[in-house]
Formats: C-alpha cells, structure tokens, sequence
C-alpha cells in the first residue's frame, strides 16, 4: 500500500486518490449540475485534491487592534514590533495617514492612552443591550487600512464582547426583548437582521481581500455576538476566529499569544497577501478550492466548468496564512472513455504560491507534484484496482468534509446527510469485495475500511446537527473545519480517545460506549475539547486520597500521565481549546457521552455492567447498525 | 401598524392563525433541559454535550407553536437567564420551565435557591418547576416541593392565582409525563392570554 503520509511530508499535498482513472468515467452524468450531485458518481472519483501548508512565514508588515480591551494589550504590548502602525479607536472617523505612526514613534502615547481607558460610565438599563456598532467600525477600520496600506499584508484584529447593536451590521436590536436570532429563525427566513448584515459584513470582507488585508474576530462572550454574519470577514481572507467565554478566559488568552509565537529566528509564522495558482498538465481540470480564500477570477483554459466550491477560477487569494493553513482543491479528469493517455504524458499539478513576509519580502513557492494513471489497456479489473489501491480515506473523508460543510452554507443538513449516505453506499460498492445481495459477504481493504466509520462520526457531529448548537458556535465549527491539515480534521471528525489503566501502557481506544470502564481514565480529544475522564473507581481512590499516600506511588503516576499528553495537546492546539477534568457521572461527562458511538444504550443493554462500558440514554443510531445498512445498500444489485 | 395588529387579533380570535408562544427552559446544569426540548420539538432523545450557548428550538403543544430558548446551567451561563426575561412584565406570552434533576440531591439547595432569585426577576411570568429524570429513584413531586420550598406556593393551572405556578414531573428517556407537560403548556398560554 502507497505511503501517502510521506508524500505530505515531502510536499505538503495529499490526495484522495493517488492514481488517477484516464477518463470521465460515465460522463453523462458528469455533465449534471453540482447541485443535483446526487446523481453524480461519487465526488472522490473524480476530483483529486492536494493540500497546501505554508512555510513558516515572518513577521508582519502592519497591525491595527480594533478596540481591544485594555487589559488584553496591555498584557500583549510586548507583542508589538517597529514595523507595527498602530491606530486607536479615536481616530477611525479619520482616514489618514496623518494617524497613524510607527509603533517606535507612538507606544509612550499609546501604552499611556490604553492606561486610562476606562469602563464606558453610560450605564445600560436593565432591559437594553450595549450600544455597539460593530459594523462600522469594521467599516472604518477596513477603509484605514485601503488607505495606508493598499496591497500590503495587514490585519484587522477584533475583539468582540457582544452583538452588534445598532448601525449598519446590527444583529440584534437594543431591546432585551428582541431575542437574537436561532437556527430556526434563519431556516425560516425569519432572522430580522441577518442577511443584511450578512451583506454589509461581506462587503467589508470583499473591501479587505482587494487590498491583501486580514480580518480576526475574537468573540469573547456566553452568549452569541454574531459570528454567524461576520463569518465572511474572516472566511475570505484567511483570519483567526476565536470563540472563547470571555476576555479573561483561557480560550481567549492562551488563543491570542499563541499567534504571536516567533519562530527560532525570532519572526512570527505568518504570511500575508498571498495568491495560490494551479497549473495542470493536459487532461486535468481544476473545479474549485474550499477553505479560507477568495477568487481571483483567472478562467485559464484548465477550469472546469463543475464548479466545486469556490470555483470558475485556477487563482486564489489568500490574505493571511499560517502554519496550519490548509486548502483543499478539487480537480476532475477532463478526457473522453475512447482516448488512451499515453504513457509520456504525466499528470502533474503546480502550486505557485507567493506571499509576502512580515519584511514586506515577497517569496514565490512552486510545488509541482505528479500521480500516475491508471493503466487504462483493457482489463477493467485491474484498472479498478489500481484505482483502489492509490485510495487514501483520511484525505477523502477531510474533502468529504469541507463539501459538506461548504453545502450547509446554501442546503439544508437533513438533504447533506442524505447525500453523504448516497456517496459512500456508491464508493463502497464499487470498491468493496462482495456476492451481490449477501451483505454477509462484504468486505473493504484496510484503506477503505475507517472511511464509513468517519462517515458515521460526521453525520452525527457539531457540523452537520444543529441542535444545541446556536448559529454561531456552528459557524465557528465549520469555519475550523475549513482551516487545517488532514489529520486534525480528523481529530474533529471522530475524536481520539486514549485509555490509561494499570494493565499496560497508554492505548487507544474505541469511540465508544464499551470504552467507558469504571477503573479507568480516557483522555479525549475532539480538537474544540480536550477532557479527562475518571472512571467511577479511580474517581473514588482519588477522592479517598490514595494518590498521597507513598504506597501508592503508581496510583498518582496513573492520575498524572493523561494531564501531561493533555498539556501537550493544549500546548500545540490552535485556539486553545476548552479542557475539562471531569469523573464518571458527573454532568460535564456528558462531552463524552455525546461524542461516543453509543454501542450500549438504555433500549439495547439493560443489564448494565460497570467493568463492560456505560449505558448511553439515546434513540441515536450505533455505528453497527449504521454498517449494517451500509452493506445492506452496497450489496443491493 | 394599529391596524394590523387589530387585524391579526381579530384572525386569533377567529382561530385562523397559529398561536405563538415563548418559553425559555432555565434549571442547574445537567437537569435535562436540553434533553427535553428535544424531546418536545424532535420526539427523539440524545445524549447532548452540556449547552455552551444559549439556543432556541420550536415545537407545537395543541394548537400553539412555542419557540423555547435553551439557556444552559453551567455557573456562567446563569447570569444570562435575567437577559432572557427581561420584558416579561408587558409580554404575558412567556412562560418560564424551571428544570430541576430529581435524582441528584446535593444539587437541590443550589437549585432552590436558583428557583427562588428566578421567581424575582421574572416578574410574575408563569413558572412550570419541571422534575426530570423521573424513570430513575429520585424525589417524587411532593418531596420535591418540599425540598424547593414551594409549600407557600398557590400550585396549579389557576386563573385567579396572582402567578401561575407548578410542578410536573417528567421523564425524557420513557416519555412519561411529557404530554401533560404540552398540555399544561397549551392551557397555561390561553389563560395567560386571555
């Protein structure tokens, strides 16, 4: 099997498909509107994808905080550098050069002007809202930016307390009474504020992209602020979204240095402005690009006119990269059945990135990478397997992903859900081993085999259920989803799960109900949440001291050992994500519970055994009756 | 803007439109708020993560549709319930559920005391104390009266009350209890909106 692992490390791209079929295959269907996909052949089948990580790039050019609260830059003033132009929230009415000065010329000014900013003393009665007109000073902050620095690398930075209030871009209005709107409210098109401001903050984002500019959002509150119509600043140009509880709050805190970090030649890892190109040797076609980007409208002859994601075009923006950008591209094979490719004819793909360095350097990276084609002389057979064999799932299951998330921005999830099934019951039974009607018989390769289950995990997760999600934590989900490598995409997908017991060494474990035993401790990691999870018995120990007690030693290096692999993960996540020490039974054990695949339920299991797992109350499907569909459908000639 | 009001009063009372109603579902973390409002607006159970934002779903009970915002338990979330209820004095449309877990009693001094600041700032807005977990050994509705301190309390759907006030008990994972909990919901709006 193909080492697809060592490809990304050599060239920071990886593909879903490794060996590439030489035509359209059933090209009728092929030529069917992206809308109507399903009746497509699954996506994977055609459209190969790469992904691109950015070098560490170096500092950055310019910098304007956007009302920052002052504890917050008072605690980062030592973040800032020459190069930085700083302007206050004083001058955003004045567009101008004249106010804006070096950060060497200004921080005396400055540190004293953020010493005295004081509590707003207006108070707000008890059934109002804040005034905060957010939109216009997004506004304000964007046009500054075209002002002084027009295609030059800038970021916007701001930090959001609460909803938008009144102006332009207002979500909700001053009235307590107005609640903010709901999922259910935007389904129905009842959400009063929202596509206007959705438009107004779009226009901003567009204003940003023209001129190479970054817009952060850091949302600092419990409840919403709107996230769902700021989306668009941050999507399309490559910023930081952070969701934390509040500006004191480790999320928040832990989130902000870490994008600061400097690397060992003490220049921050980021890029800036920078516009990604694809070439393609004949016979291949770029359909579009999910992720944090922006068109450049360049219709070369390689665009396909199937448009996936953001497409219609073989050039992107980007306005702000780090190490973890990621972008997924999608491509289809443009050749008819009857056209052998001959064998000197290579399929190759470029990426032409260029960016600009915190120096104000541009640096213009080429990555070329080449697949073979299948061997298309006849025997089907082989060429199927050939196919199959250069299937690498993670990455599917990543483009699987952002697909799905990108459809949720226009369809409705019951409809995506629907569409995932009706792909995977295809790919699977065109690749999977099986007698036609005996489901019994059925059997994937191991590079096949985790795709359903990764399947299964997305169904059910934050990006695709809404419920108990408000509109702007599910933004905030599919906005990180868009944003990094294969293998924390994963992590998001189907969270990792890891056993620690006295019968051997840290393992992973199962997703599922059955991992949950009372005398042990599981440290899961979902990417947004990282918790430690006592077993009923160990819980008991601790709260009976044992782990003081010097006999015991091995009890307190058992208690130890998942805080420190969680201190690596919070150590290395980007943004900080919400970490939780919690016992069996407790009520924020429940971030387990629902993540879980419950193979033990109330209805299934009713002799609950604490040694065997624990009971999940939920008419939810489990992973193996999910399966067993699946090869029923797969296998249904 | 008068006009249409009348207009759509006069609709109402013609039965032509679809009542509305609000609701928001307020109670400590982990009581099964919701889980219920799953329940209610889906008839499906989950096992949900604890609730980090406030949110809102909407189910019918008879003939009123019912939009009913999720507030979340955890500490910090609690100070938004006043947010959530504020106005409640001129809108009688709201109705407040109170969750409180049956079978956790070290969280019912936390809980009454909770109950009890709600009863303040709510404003007279009818208050549903809803018992959850009912299917496992907990508090039955007269030890959880008790232990709420609500004995003081005129309880029961009545018009002449100064405040409507209950208590049901429920549970999410049989269904037990939840059609009388809609339909104290849908006789609670009518009298509240007469």
């Amino acid at each position: 099997m193909m080492n697809f692992d060592q490809a990304e490390d050599k060239d920071g791209v990886r593909f879903s498909w490794n060996v590439w079929p030489t035509s359209r295959v059933e090209a009728t269907l092929h030529a069917a509107n992206e809308r109507h996909c399903a009746t497509h052949l699954p996506v994977h089948r055609r459209h190969l994808s790469a992904r691109r990580r950015t070098p560490s790039a170096d500092r950055l050019a310019h910098h304007v905080a956007l009302a920052a609260p002052r504890e917050l830059v008072r605690r980062s003033d030592h973040l800032w550098f020459d190069g930085a132009v700083l302007g206050s929230p004083e001058t955003f009415n004045l567009v101008s050069k004249r106010f804006l000065v070096p950060v060497g010329e200004c921080e005396f000014n400055l540190t004293s002007i953020l010493e005295e900013i004081q509590k707003d003393p207006c108070r707000v009665s008890s059934d109002k809202r804040p005034q905060r007109a957010t939109g216009i000073a997004f506004s304000v902050a964007a046009s500054l930016l075209q002002a002084v620095a027009p295609n030059t690398g800038a970021r916007i930075m701001a930090f959001i307390g609460g909803p938008a209030t009144v102006g332009l871009g207002l979500v909700v209005g001053e009235d307590l009474k107005e609640p903010i709107r709901s999922h259910h409210d935007i389904i129905k098109y009842k959400a009063k504020h929202s596509s206007k401001a959705y438009l107004h903050y779009k226009s901003i984002a567009e204003q940003a992209v023209s001129g190479g500019h970054v817009i952060d959002i850091f949302s600092c509150s419990l409840d919403q602020v709107g996230l769902y119509e700021m989306r668009e600043m941050v999507k399309m140009t490559g910023g930081f979204m952070v969701l934390a509880d509040g500006f004191f709050h480790p999320m928040f805190q832990q989130s902000f240095q870490k994008i600061f970090t400097r690397d060992t030649e003490h220049q921050f890892n980021m890029g800036y402005n920078a516009d990604i190109q694809i070439s393609t040797s004949r016979y291949l076609k770029v359909c579009g690009a999910i992720g944090h980007l922006s068109s450049l409208n360049v219709q070369s002859p390689n665009v396909s006119e199937n448009e996936i994601g953001i497409g219609g075009t073989s050039s992107w923006k980007v306005c702000g990269l780090d190490q973890n950008s990621t972008f997924a591209f999608y491509f289809e094979v443009a050749n008819q059945h009857t056209n052998p490719i001959a064998p000197d004819q290579p399929g190759l793909i470029q990426f032409i990135t260029t960016y600009q360095n915190s120096q104000g350097k541009r640096i213009l990276r080429v990555t070329t990478v080449r697949r073979d084609w299948s061997d298309t002389a006849n025997e089907s057979n082989d060429s199927v397997s050939m196919l199959a064999n250069g299937f690498d799932q993670e990455t599917s299951a990543a483009l699987m992903a952002r697909l799905a998330v990108f459809k949720a921005e226009t369809e409705e999830l019951p409809d995506i859900t629907r569409w995932l099934d009706k792909m995977l019951i295809r790919l699977v039974s065109k690749y999977a081993d099986f007698r036609k009607d005996d489901p019994r018989s059925f059997k994937l390769a191991p590079n096949f085999a985790i795709y359903p289950h990764f399947m299964f995990h997305l169904r059910r997760s934050n990006f695709l259920q809404a419920f108990n999600n408000s509109p702007d934590e599910s933004s905030f989900y599919r906005f990180m989803l868009n944003r990094e490598n294969v293998s924390n995409t994963l992590i998001m997908i189907q969270p990792t799960l890891e056993k620690y017991s006295f019968n051997g060494p840290p393992e992973p474990v199962a997703l599922s109900a059955t991992s949950i035993t009372s005398d042990t401790i599981l440290l899961l990691d979902t990417f947004f949440h990282v918790l430690i999870f006592h077993g009923e018995t160990i819980a008991k120990w601790r709260k009976e001291g044992y782990d003081k007690n010097p006999q015991y030693q091995n009890f307190k290096d058992l208690l130890q050992a998942p805080k420190d692999d969680a201190n690596a993960i919070l150590r290395d996540r980007f943004p900080y994500p919400r970490y939780i020490d919690c016992d069996q039974h407790s009520g924020e054990a429940r971030f387990l519970l629902a993540t879980i695949d419950p193979n033990l339920t109330h209805v299934s299991n009713a002799q609950q055994d604490p040694t065997k797992g624990e009971v999940v109350f939920t008419d939810d499907v489990n992973l193996h009756v999910f399966l067993e569909h699946l090869k029923k459908f797969a296998v249904q000639s | 803007m008068f006009l249409f009001d009348w207009f759509e009063a006069f609709l109402n009372w013609l039965g032509f439109l679809k009542k509305e109603g609000s609701l928001i579902i307020i109670g400590l973390g982990n009581a099964g708020k919701t889980t219920l409002l799953q329940v209610l607006s889906k008839d499906v159970l989950k096992a949900h993560m604890p609730t980090q934002r406030p949110h809102m779903d909407h189910f019918v009970a008879s003939n009123v549709t019912f939009k009913a915002w999720d507030l979340g338990g955890q500490q910090g979330l609690r100070a938004l319930w006043r947010n959530y209820t504020a106005g409640s004095s001129d809108s009688s449309k709201l109705i407040v559920i109170f969750m409180v877990d049956t079978t956790d009693p070290q969280q019912l001094g936390e809980a009454k005391a909770e109950l009890h600041d709600a009863l303040e700032y709510t404003n007279g807005a009818p208050m549903l104390i809803v018992g959850s977990k009912i299917d496992r050994p907990g508090l039955n509705r007269e030890q959880l009266i008790q232990a709420l301190d609500l004995n003081s309390h005129m309880l029961g759907l009545n018009e002449n009350s100064p405040r409507i006030m209950d208590v049901l008990m429920v549970s999410s994972v049989s269904r037990k209890g939840v059609p009388e909990l809609m339909n104290w919901l849908s006789k609670c709006h009518s009298i509240s909106n007469k």
